[in-house]
């Protein structure tokens, strides 16, 4: 098949125009003064990296990890024993169950943060009920809608790995003595150290950089890494956009090189 | 084996947990679609007017036809070069394929913001006009990876003489691609192109940075509305209708599939 | 018999191992030749160059008199079975095997007739709409062996096409794919690592190793005669013990001078000899060579019994069983001794 090669060609070149020249744009306008709107003139300057010592973008990048962290901590709290519960039954219906997971994400995002704002809004359809909160711009608020959209996707991951799992392994850690504790800590959760890689990334990259849900539940006040790069680039401040960019880069760099280390080829991101 | 009674039943109890969380806004858009009215909630009024008022939307019409339309055309275009460039990456020895792969999921793993502002930038250097052909390409773009993903290892499976023995029975290697190979991957090359249509048609953040003017789609007009305040029941009726018409679609699928298998024992 | 293939220092390497090294072969038209060697030896790489799927580094290979370099896979008359089959797991039987037919854009009567035919060949008759991926192993190998020959190539080439069967049926097969190519008359080209397949069903064996041929003979030739120590140990079991080629006819061994069969090495040349486990028999204690039983194993049809003589171990293959201890003597006739350079 090595004729089959020249296939890769014209990816290689699309993925050059589309990632690694934006990237080195990027990287360039943190570094210098160089401007995709306008760019007459050019030398290094580190000036835009002044804005990290900004109180905005401190505020922004603590609000950030702040949520994006809680948020991924109860989504993998609750999403492994589901995972693991979706993996072990032994149902027909098994892959319905977990494709009814799915359907709500067919469900367009805007308008489900629309949902979490009418219910945490005091006049609702929730009045219906009798119920009414006031919520909007709580961090409790922001964190329920945050483990609303990005659950499913810390569980898929885990599950593909879990259920793909050869069940001889368990039964050959309890013949060697395991009790059934150890045996899930020292064969079945090490064994499905990929999936919670890529299920955390799935998960902490866009809570961090989610831009609409802190806008609409935080009520305006709380601000994000996405609201911040989503207001510079909108106001023409291409360099303070490319260096919070740059920032979110780093940090998705950083997990890109554990989820290589679990996973080289990446099959656990579907 | 002895049951772990504490441990199945915290199971069952997140795993209810997850579908309350996860479809309470999925209820809560229905009930708002079925409601009478837009602002008064003391009691319940069932209509079906929202419904009826979405092809009086012009706006919200236009967009769901520019939305079906990218998802359409960026998912079918996707699964064929997805396909092709997943064939050359299986074809390479382990050392570049891995290579191939880290870059092939860089877009991915990005955050869709960090997406969006990388079309952005690129699409804004080569002086792009924003609109249809510039989100065309940024959805096919987001997609791409995906088909690769789920065709690659149905491409893994296969016998690795398979390209050969068709060469060797006579087949050109295109024949030998579109008689051999691309039969033998095609469930791969389905759920790419479903994971891809989903993509797509739920994407709002990258759609957001390819929007010119008053060109929208469902996302982009729905998050442009609000802004303005002028969000009515009548998104929330599109809405729910794609949500009931996805879930009997694949409660029906897993029926066909179910039957499938009994006939074949 | 004619030349169909006239391979001359073909070469090839991967990544800067030589897989191939200046390889002359040639195979003539009906006949059942064997590449025999360990994996790694390159025997698949010469393979895949003779059915066009690899390309040579240097070298000629001709088909028929005529250099084929540059014609594609698709358009030699040869064909493959491969290892694991490679069955088209989309198409049923009848599909997999009209497929190059109908690539040829044959006539569908035709096809179909030649498609039964075939069948019949390898004893699948009524197989036709099977789904692939239901059948035995056997069955997939009838199969693929039919998808190949429904073509009526002039060569067949077969990579280790019976490594994947068990025991049994790989001995049914080996006696029927021997039938199979006096009834069609077509070249056979036989890849295995399996000495036992290359010396059942070959014409000619070729043993390669490290990307060389060491030796090309007959399945007798290759088996009485082997060239260097690497044969005698790969093909069947064998004692092989230092010696000196005194002169012509004379070989020294163990301390003892035997007459032998063999000519033309130097004289006093340092050389090994081969002894087969069934050719030496054991005697009582006489003059010749004396060692004591060590270990004796039941294989069935004869006997393994380990011999130590001075430290060294000889296999013997016997009906009659011995007492581990007893005190033996070494015999063979002069014809048994098989001489090569060390």
């Amino acid at each position: 098949m090595k004729s089959l090669r020249r296939l890769i060609y014209p990816y290689i070149a699309w993925l050059t125009v589309l990632i690694i020249i934006p990237f080195l744009f990027i990287v360039l306008a943190t570094i210098s003064t160089f401007h995709i709107f306008n760019s007459y003139t050019f030398r290094f300057t580190f000036d835009s990296l002044r804005f990290l010592t900004d109180p905005i973008f401190l505020n922004a990048f603590k609000n950030s990890i702040k949520f994006a962290g809680i948020t991924t901590v109860i989504c993998l709290a609750v999403g492994y024993p589901v995972a693991y519960f979706f993996a072990n039954i032994k149902s027909k219906n098994k892959t319905l169950y977990v494709a009814l997971l799915i359907v709500p994400i067919w469900s367009n995002m805007i308008v489900r943060i629309i949902a979490w704002e009418n219910v945490f809004k005091p006049v609702s359809i929730l009045n219906l009920f009798n119920l009414s909160f006031d919520m909007i711009g709580s961090d409790i608020a922001i964190i329920i809608a945050m483990v609303s959209m990005y659950l499913p996707f810390m569980i898929f991951p885990i599950y593909a790995v879990l259920d793909k799992m050869d069940h001889g392994y368990i039964e050959a850690s309890r013949d060697l003595g395991a009790n059934s504790f150890q045996s899930f800590y020292k064969v079945t959760l090490p064994l499905s150290l990929g999936g919670i890689v890529s299920g955390i990334i799935m998960t902490l990259l866009p809570a961090m950089t989610a831009f609409a849900l802190p806008e609409r539940i935080g009520g305006g006040t709380t601000i994000l890494l996405g609201n911040l790069i989503e207001k510079e680039i909108f106001r023409g401040s291409f360099s303070t956009a490319a260096t919070v960019s740059f920032v979110v880069m780093i940090v998705m760099l950083g997990f890109f090189m554990l989820i290589v280390r679990f996973d080289k080829e990446g099959e656990t991101l579907l | 084996m002895k049951k772990n009674l504490y441990g199945s039943t915290l199971q069952v109890v997140l795993t209810i947990f997850t579908f309350a969380i996860v479809y309470l806004p999925i209820l809560v858009i229905i009930l708002i679609s079925i409601h009478g009215s837009q602002y008064n909630y003391d009691s319940f009024k069932l209509t079906f007017r929202w419904y009826q008022e979405i092809i009086n939307d012009q706006q919200l019409v236009d967009a769901i036809i520019v939305t079906l339309q990218i998802a359409l055309l960026a998912t079918t275009i996707s699964t064929i070069l997805g396909t092709a460039f997943a064939i050359g990456i299986h074809s390479l020895k382990k050392k570049n394929r891995v290579r191939m792969m880290v870059l092939n999921n860089v877009p991915v793993v990005n955050p869709d913001i960090v997406t969006g502002i990388m079309l952005f930038i690129i699409f804004r250097f080569f002086r792009m006009t924003f609109g249809f052909p510039t989100m065309l390409l940024a959805h096919i773009f987001f997609t791409l990876p995906f088909v690769i993903l789920s065709v690659l290892p149905k491409l893994k499976q296969l016998d690795p003489n398979l390209f050969d023995a068709a060469l060797d029975l006579g087949a050109t290697k295109f024949q030998a691609i579109v008689r051999v190979i691309i039969p033998s991957i095609k469930i791969g090359m389905i759920a790419g192109a479903l994971i891809a249509f989903t993509m797509s048609i739920d994407d709002f953040i990258i759609s957001y940075f390819m929007k010119q003017g008053e060109f929208h789609n469902v996302s982009t007009l729905i998050y442009s509305r609000l802004a303005k305040r002028q969000i009515s029941p009548t998104v929330f009726a599109y809405n729910s209708l794609v949500v009931v018409l996805t879930m009997g679609l694949m409660i029906l699928f897993n029926r066909s599939n179910q039957t499938q298998k009994k006939v074949r024992g | 018999m004619k030349k169909l293939i006239e391979i001359e220092g073909l070469t090839k390497s991967f990544d800067d191992t030589l897989v191939l090294k200046s390889i002359n072969l040639y195979i003539r038209e009906n006949e059942f030749i064997t590449l025999l060697g360990p994996s790694g030896c390159g025997k698949t790489t010469l393979l895949r160059i003779l059915a066009g799927f690899e390309s040579k580094d240097a070298g000629i290979v001709k088909f028929d008199g005529n250099i084929i370099d540059d014609i594609p896979p698709h358009e030699r008359p040869i064909n493959t079975v491969f290892q694991k089959y490679a069955l088209f797991p989309h198409l049923d039987v009848y599909n997999n095997i009209a497929f190059g037919l109908k690539l040829k854009k044959m006539p569908k009567d035709d096809i179909e007739k030649a498609v039964k035919e075939a069948l019949k060949l390898v004893k699948l008759e009524g197989f036709e709409s099977r789904n692939v991926k239901t059948l035995s192993g056997g069955q997939q190998q009838r199969v693929a062996i039919a998808r190949a020959v429904v073509n009526k190539p002039r060569l067949l080439l077969l990579d280790e096409p019976l490594a994947a069967l068990d025991l049994k049926l790989r001995q049914d097969m080996q006696y029927e794919l021997k039938e199979m190519q006096r009834a069609l008359g077509i070249t056979f080209v036989f890849v295995t690592h399996d000495q036992e397949e290359a010396l059942t069903m070959s014409d000619t064996v070729v043993v390669m190793n490290q990307g060389e041929i060491l030796q090309i003979g007959t399945p007798q030739d290759i088996y009485n005669e082997p060239k260097n120590k690497f044969i005698a140990s790969f093909i069947g079991e064998s004692n092989i013990i230092p010696g000196i080629m005194l002169k012509d006819y004379l070989v020294k061994f163990e301390g003892y001078e035997f007459e032998c069969v063999d000519k033309g090495f130097d004289d006093n040349a340092e050389i090994e000899v081969v002894l087969r486990p069934e050719d030496i028999e054991l005697k009582p204690v006489n003059g010749g060579i004396n060692g004591v039983v060590t270990d004796i194993i039941f294989k069935g049809v004869h006997y393994e019994i380990i011999v130590d003589v001075n430290g060294r171990e000889y296999i013997i293959h016997s009906t009659d069983p011995q007492l581990v201890g007893n005190k033996v003597s070494l015999s063979f006739d002069k014809e048994d001794i098989h001489v090569m350079l060390r």
